[in-house]
This record gives C-alpha cells, structure tokens and sequence, in this order.
C-alpha cells in the first residue's frame, strides 16, 4: 500500500488541473455536479468542461461557476416531464401520414419545444458560451453530415438546445449555417474535444443507456435498438482514444441501482451522491498521478 | 503493483496484483519483454488480484498483447474482478482479447 | 478457398453489414479465388452472412453466386406486413409484439434455404463465424455452430424491417447493432492479414417519412459506429489490416437488386486496388520476420 500523499490546498491558480468530460445521461447527468464536488474538495480544479446532450446542461452550471444549491434548484426548474409532454399534433400526423400533411425533415419533431427554450432563457438567460468562467464546449451533430460539432462560443441558450436536439423529439436547431441535432448521435462522450485542446488528465462522466424492460411497442423498440446503438458507439469511441493518445483518463460510468427514468428530479439528491461516490473511488489513484505530475513539472 | 512470473508447461502466467495505470506502466512492460524475446509467447494475464486499471495502464497491456500475436503467440486474461471486467469491456478489450474465468481455463485453451 | 499453409501468414476474410451493397463481396471473393488468396478463417454480418457463409462453404462461381443472391434478395422486402405498421401507430390496439417486423420474412428465409438447405457450420471447409446482436442485452452473438440457416437468419435481421429470430434462448437480431464490420472477432480467434469488406450507408437527404427518418439516424449511428470500432480494432492489431470498402456514388436501396452486377464489378475493383500491397504480405514470411528482431 502506497504512502498516503499529502492533500492538495483548497483549489487556486496553483491547483493541478483536470478536464471535464460530461456525456449524454438526461437527468443522471446531473451526477457529474458530484464529481466536480469530490473533485474540489480534493483540492483538484476543472480547466475546461465539455458537454454533450443533457450534460451540455451541467457542462454550463460549472462552467459558470453556480454553487450546487443553486446548480439543483436550476435542475429542478427546468428538467421534468413536460418538457416532452407537449405533442406535436402537426409532427405526430406528419409521421403517420407524411404525404398528407407534408413531410420536412428540418422541421420534424413530434413534440413543442417552446416550454423547453422558456426553462433554458429562465435558466441561462442571455449569457454566451464564450463568457464562462472557464472554457466550456457543447457538442451537437450536423444533421446534414452526421459529422460532431463543437461549439465553443454563441448564444448559451441555442448551443444547450443543438446539444439536446433529440430527433423525433424535438426539431434540429439552426446555429448559423448548420442544422445541429443532439450530440449524442455522433459521440455520446466526446472526450475526443478534450483531447484536442491538450487536456493531459481527463475525467469523463459518462451514461450507459439502460435496456427496456419490457419491448412491447414501437416506441419501446426504437428505444431499445437506440439505447443498444448508444451504448456500442460510446464503448467503441472511449476504447479508441483510450489506446490512441497520450493523455490519461479516469472513465467514471455511474451505475444506479436504483431505477433513474429521464425525468425523476426527485431523485437528485441520490443522482449528485451517486456521483460523488464514484468521483471518490477514483481519487486515490487521480491524486497520486496528478501529484506525480507537478513533481516532474518542478523539476 | 506486484508482477510474478509463473511458467506452466505450455504457457507462462503473469501474475498482477494491485493497479495497472500510467503509474506503473513502464514496470508492466518490462516484465512482459523478456519472455516475449525468448519466445515463451503463450501468455496468460493473472487479474484475479488487479482491482484496478486506467487507460494508460491499459495501453501497456495492448502492447504486451500484439507483441506476443506478433511472436505467433496470444495474451489471454483470466480472473477478473466485476468492476475491471466493466472497465476493460467498455475500453474495447474484451472484443479483442479471449477471456477466461480462472488461469486453468486460460492454460488449457493454449491446448485446444 | 485454398487452405493456407503452415508458417504462412493466416489471412481471415471480414464482410460486414450492408444490406444489398454486400454484393460487391462477391466481387471481392472473384478476385481473392482468381489470385489464390489461401484464407484462413471467415467472419460475416448482416448482409455480408449470405457471401461469407458460401466461401466457407467451398466458394465457386462468384459470378453465378451474385446474380443466386440477387434473386433471392428480389422481392424479399416488398411485402410490407400492415398489420405490424398498424399495430406500430396504435400498439394497444393491435398488440404489438417485437417478434413483428415490418416485412414478412417468408421470401428471405426462401431464399436463405434455397442456398444454403441444412448445411451445418460443422461440414464447413473453412472455420466461419457469423455475428448477431441480442436483442434483450445488446451483446455481440457470434455463431459458429449449428445450421447456417439459422446463423444467416439471425444475422439479417435488419431491426424494424425482419423480425428477430429466436435462437437458443435469444432473440437475435442483425449484428450491425453492435458491430458491423466485425474485426474483433478475427483478432480474437487469432489472424495475422486481416481483409475487412465493410460499407458505409451513405446520408440521403430525400427522405419522406418518421420511417425514412429513424432509418436515417440509425444509419448514421452505425456508420459511425463502424468506423469508431475499425479504429479501435486497427490500432489494436498487431499485423496489417486491409480495409476494402468500395466506394458507391449512387444510393443502394434494399430493392435496387438490377445494380447488383455493377455492385459485383465496384467490389472486385476495390480488392484489385488492394492485391499489390496483399500479395508482398503474403509473400514475407511472418516467423522469419519476427526471429530477426535483436
């Protein structure tokens, strides 16, 4: 057993420094506000956060420095099931009957997303990605190439809802020249971002989809072959730059015993300790690297 | 981390305990290097004892594995615990390289 | 297929997922016979099943073979089952069971037992492996054991489009959900010169419904779930890895059987392209090679 390391002082300029990876998860995302409170409390700062989906969400309240009471009440205001709840009708006959009623596929959602750009302005205001206290970068995907698009600057507001773009959920988000649907399409744990703006020690925060309990209908089946294509495509990305590059990373992949559903709010409190928990599993192993690190930057 | 060599009549078992990370790499590597160069190239990983791994240490262990393909022979894991189980299926391991539950198994498939 | 000799590099031969596209394999497989490629092993998915399954079986006529699975590919996704679109919109209604897919399977598995009857993996020439998904978990299903009918069956299943099928407790659907272009299973198994067929669904824009729309992201999610796990499987090989992909500048639809002779003549190109750099591979000895290292 390794010699307990003395603790790093309270974060400052001088702390050593992680980047932040948080990927899609819808309300478990909110587990990463307890990673970054394991981790300040470790003494370790965040340089740089990325988001990606919901986690674009969390990404934000970091990013511009909201303390965790109020990161939670913002959480509580804007994440609950009426976000989808208002349907479409337009979107809906569309589908069934698009010659009908007219088929455009920028404009295809099936449900209402002006309850969810109301919660965000509420939330985030008139803020810009740029403005943060530290470099933050939301990921979306170009609907028209499938391609990952990092946005580290503009309206906080439309970068959050590019990045949670749900097809079929919601509409794609126009930013500037490009169509952008959710991140979570083209990388649902874009570390890749961290990796080219030169993050040495990365700590990524991801979510397995959960499987269907019971496929009895075509949503539940959609569902279940997304959830199966999320989960293959976030292994295959994590398991390429995890070989491919220099930089180390401490992959957290929290598992909830409890049944998490998108919008239980209610079970936050449990989603941030959850975090926490895992962040601090991680710490023994995090310090000794990033104290080993400052020891050869001494030198 | 603790590394011991074992040889078997038709494989060596490389016995690992504690963490494979960044930290100790470079140990990992040369344990696996000599070995490999005199040509004892049927491998098999011991992680009944890793409670640990990072995605440096991981790299170490990817070398160990195409260098001992690279010599006709394999790196076969046995052992692993639930939570590095998870950690190496979602780094992409567990497609690549055969795992078996103990290190009897992972000797006696060198047989087949 | 010739059988490889001892000493030599062993050659496994991938051919991943592509609906109709994967008829270029067998264009692929004309030029691998043509200049005696001796292959070793042999893994399919999805589509790529049906060529894959008929070189380990023996091989032959690529040609002949081509235009057989044009016919049994003809026709086998017209019929659209309505009951199971119906039950799709308004599933209380009609009791929608995921074991429904949207296109009867009577014509593919026709097909699939035109060609293949009873034959067993077990009376195979050449080792094969055919990869599926479970349906319950998400895990890779390798198969290699058993009747190829079912093997294929289980491969296909293109989700929404064919049922699943139920196969040892499982139900089994098309192997591109998890992996489509499936090298990992080569490197398992053991190879040295991997030959990795795949193809990428190209983005349409003209698509006309919710339908065309989840067939769109889906595509696109395998896509570039091909290419993250190709990237990963490279990295991760020891030896050489040989990516064929022939590049298609038109849309390949499931009815488009009458490209399926233009589609035989872009794969054999695509592996024309690749044999100067196989042939020196297969031509440096891999032991002689390793025993020079100091």
């Amino acid at each position: 057993m390794a010699a307990t390391l003395p603790a790093f002082p309270p974060v400052g300029a001088e702390s050593p420094k992680v980047t932040l990876v948080i990927g899609s998860g819808s309300v478990k995302c909110a587990a990463a506000l307890g990673v970054y409170k394991a981790l300040t409390d470790a003494g370790i700062g965040v340089e740089r956060v990325v988001g990606c989906s919901a986690g674009a969400v969390f990404a934000a309240l970091i990013a511009f420095g909201h303390t965790m009471d109020d990161a939670r009440s913002k959480t509580v205001q804007l994440w609950t099931r009426e976000l989808t709840g208002q349907r479409n009708t337009i979107g809906v006959l569309r589908a069934l009957a698009p010659r009908l009623f007219g088929f455009k596929a920028a404009e295809f959602s099936l449900r209402d997303d002006r309850l969810l750009l109301q919660r965000l302005r509420a939330g985030f205001g008139d803020r810009r990605i740029e403005d943060a206290g530290m470099p933050l970068h939301l990921t979306a995907t170009d609907f028209a190439t499938g391609e990952l698009v990092e946005l580290a600057s503009g309206s906080l507001v439309e970068g959050i809802r590019a990045s949670l773009a749900l097809p079929l959920a919601f509409a794609p988000q126009r930013v500037g020249e490009r169509l952008l649907v959710d991140g979570y399409l083209s990388d649902p744990l874009p570390v890749s971002v961290a990796m080219k703006h030169g993050a040495r020690v990365i700590v990524a925060v991801g979510f397995e989809n959960p499987y269907q309990e019971r496929v009895d209908s075509a949503g539940r089946f959609a569902f279940q072959l997304s959830a199966i294509l999320a989960n293959n495509l976030l292994r295959a990305k994590l398991a390429f730059h995890s070989a491919a590059h220099h930089s180390e990373m401490i992959i957290i992949l929290p598992e909830f015993r409890q049944r998490v559903r998108l919008f239980d709010t209610s079970k936050l409190a449990y989603i941030i300790e959850e975090g926490e928990q895992a962040a601090l599993q991680q710490l023994p192993y995090l310090h000794r690297l990033l104290a080993e690190g400052r020891q050869y930057a001494a030198a | 981390m603790e590394v011991t060599l074992t040889e078997r009549e038709n494989a060596t078992i490389v016995t690992i305990t504690g963490s494979v990370d960044s930290l100790n790499a470079e140990q990992l590597s040369a344990t696996f290097a000599p070995p490999i160069a005199e040509g004892r190239v049927r491998l098999v990983a011991d992680f009944s004892s890793v409670n640990y791994t990072s995605s440096a240490g991981l790299r170490s262990l990817l070398a160990a594995v195409k260098d001992s393909r690279r010599g006709g022979g394999d790196l076969r894991i046995a052992g692993l615990q639930p939570q590095v189980e998870r950690v190496l299926a979602i780094a992409g391991f567990t497609s690549i390289i055969r795992v078996f539950p103990d290190v009897d198994a992972a000797v006696a498939s060198y047989r087949a | 297929m010739r059988p490889p000799e001892a000493g030599a590099p062993r050659v496994a031969l991938v051919i991943g997922a592509g609906a109709l596209k994967c008829a270029a394999a067998y264009g692929v497989a004309r030029v691998l016979q043509e200049q005696q490629v001796p292959i070793a092993r042999i893994v399919g998915c999805s589509g790529g099943a049906f060529c894959a399954a008929w070189l380990a079986a023996g091989g032959g006529d690529a040609q002949a073979e081509a235009e057989r699975f044009a016919a049994g590919w003809e026709g086998a996704f017209d019929e659209v089952d309505y009951r199971a679109v119906l039950g799709a919109v308004f599933p209380r209604w009609l009791g929608f069971k995921p074991t429904r897919g949207i296109v009867r399977d009577r014509a593919i598995n026709a097909a699939i037992a035109a060609e293949f009857g009873d034959r067993r993996f077990e009376e195979l020439t050449t080792p094969l492996q055919l990869v599926a998904t479970d349906f319950e978990t998400g895990e890779q299903i390798v198969i290699a054991s058993g009747r190829l009918f079912d093997a294929i069956r289980a491969s296909i299943a293109l989700p929404l489009i064919l049922p699943p099928w139920p196969q040892g407790g499982r139900l089994l659907v098309d192997g591109a959900v998890c992996d489509p272009l499936p090298v990992d299973v080569a490197l398992r198994e053991g190879a040295d010169i991997i030959v990795a067929v795949g193809f990428e669904s190209p983005l349409e824009q003209g698509f006309h419904s919710g339908m065309g729309l989840t067939r769109q992201l889906t595509a696109l999610m395998v896509n570039h779930l091909l290419r993250a796990q190709y990237a990963f499987f490279n990295l991760a090989h020891h030896a050489e890895t040989i990516l064929v992909m022939p590049e298609f500048d038109r849309p390949v639809g499931l009815n488009d059987v009458h490209l399926v002779p233009w589609l035989v003549e872009q794969g054999a190109r695509a592996a024309e392209r690749e044999m100067p750099y196989l042939r020196r591979l297969l031509e440096t000895p891999q032991r002689a090679a390793q025993m020079a290292v100091p």
